[in-house]
């Protein structure tokens, strides 16, 4: 039971570093703006971390009096690996997004700028 | 090369700053050199204070932070044809009547870039009094630079810089967003930019409170990682040809 144990912790936190590196990635590409990957990479080293002191929580004595405590800890890891690929693929979107809104905010303050230069110089004449 | 019949341009990111801006402008005036003022989506009279005064202002409509903010100065600067940009920040801590000391060595070519440094030992500026909590980011993003890059910059966080025509062009494709300056050093000295730092004397804000919260400065270090992480990983920024 413990070597089963042993074997879904590190399927676990396989799966988180394999995900950490994701989000690396998508940082490397551009993909990711640099400070919502801060604090996303910041739930990720806790998720590793809470796996990997997993036997010493409280929780997993409550788990393990249930008995099915792999189980349990399985779904836990494939709950948190699918809604952080999810929420993955929302910060993405949000990311470019963001790009987007910057690089129209900055054209629309130097295209006003330029409209009241224009202005001035109809209203001089 | 530059040359001393240069095109300055002073650039004061400002978010309410009203009270100061006033009084900062005047200072402005007396240096002779042109000025934009970019209003990043103040909620107070920051945009008419600058009109009231005759200055150019390019006004955000949604708040883009520091970086997004000096990076539209950027953009009109490169777009007016100005051979060198000088960052000032609008809260009035940066004197600009050191702006011949800070501009030189781009003006005569010797360097791409400027930082007005509090901490240059040879030329330290023993009165001002830093925040611990700013100290502590300030010493960390020193330590990071240097061992990411060699690089020893003794105030990392100074806003009061000059670019010349180079470097602005460069930022101008890319500049980092939130606590850019750190970031912004790295991005020049791997894209073979030369930088230099001069010693000035920085003054107290008046009026207002600084953007640098405890929660921004708890985050500050793991920001400078990521920021490094995504220089180094961005081939593009590479080269400033």
């Amino acid at each position: 039971m413990i070597d089963f144990f042993s074997d879904v912790q590190n399927l676990g936190l396989s799966m988180l570093t394999a995900l950490f590196a994701f989000t690396l990635w998508l940082l490397r590409t551009n993909r990711l703006d640099a400070h919502i990957t801060v604090r996303w990479l910041f739930v990720e080293l806790i998720a590793i971390a809470l796996l990997a002191m997993w036997k010493w929580l409280p929780v997993f004595g409550y788990t393990s009096g249930l008995a099915d405590r792999e189980l349990i800890l399985i779904l836990v890891i494939g709950a948190f690996v699918f809604a952080a690929i999810l929420i993955l693929d929302i910060l993405v979107l949000l990311s470019k997004q963001a790009r987007q809104i910057k690089t129209l905010a900055q054209e629309l303050a130097l295209l006003r700028q330029r409209t009241d230069v224009v202005e001035d110089y109809r209203m001089s004449k | 090369m530059t040359d001393i019949s240069s095109k300055i341009l002073i650039i004061v990111p400002s978010h309410n700053e009203e009270a100061n801006l006033p009084g900062l402008l005047d200072e402005i005036f007396k240096t002779g050199a042109d000025v934009v003022v970019i209003n990043d989506a103040s909620s107070d009279n920051t945009e008419q204070v600058a009109r009231d005064k005759g200055i150019q202002v390019l006004s955000l409509p949604v708040n883009l932070g520091i970086g997004g903010g000096v990076q539209t100065g950027f953009m009109y600067a490169v777009r007016n044809n100005y051979d060198i940009a000088v960052q000032l920040d609008g809260d009035g801590q940066h004197d600009p009547s050191l702006l011949a000391k800070v501009t030189a060595p781009v003006i005569s070519g010797e360097v791409d870039c400027v930082i007005g440094s509090r901490y240059l030992p040879s030329d330290k500026d023993e009165n001002y009094k830093t925040p611990v909590l700013r100290r502590l980011g300030m010493h960390f993003s020193t330590g990071i630079l240097k061992l990411a890059s060699g690089l020893v910059i003794h105030d990392t966080t100074s806003g009061y810089r000059a670019l010349n025509r180079g470097a602005l062009e460069y930022f101008v494709k890319c500049y980092p967003t939130d606590h850019p300056e750190a970031e912004a050093l790295l991005m020049l000295q791997q894209a073979g930019f030369r930088i230099r730092e001069v010693g000035i004397k920085m003054r107290t804000r008046n009026n207002g409170e600084s953007l640098f919260t405890f929660w921004k400065a708890a985050f500050y270090p793991l920001r400078v990682i990521i920021g490094f992480i995504g220089v180094f990983s961005h081939p593009w920024q590479g080269n400033k040809k």
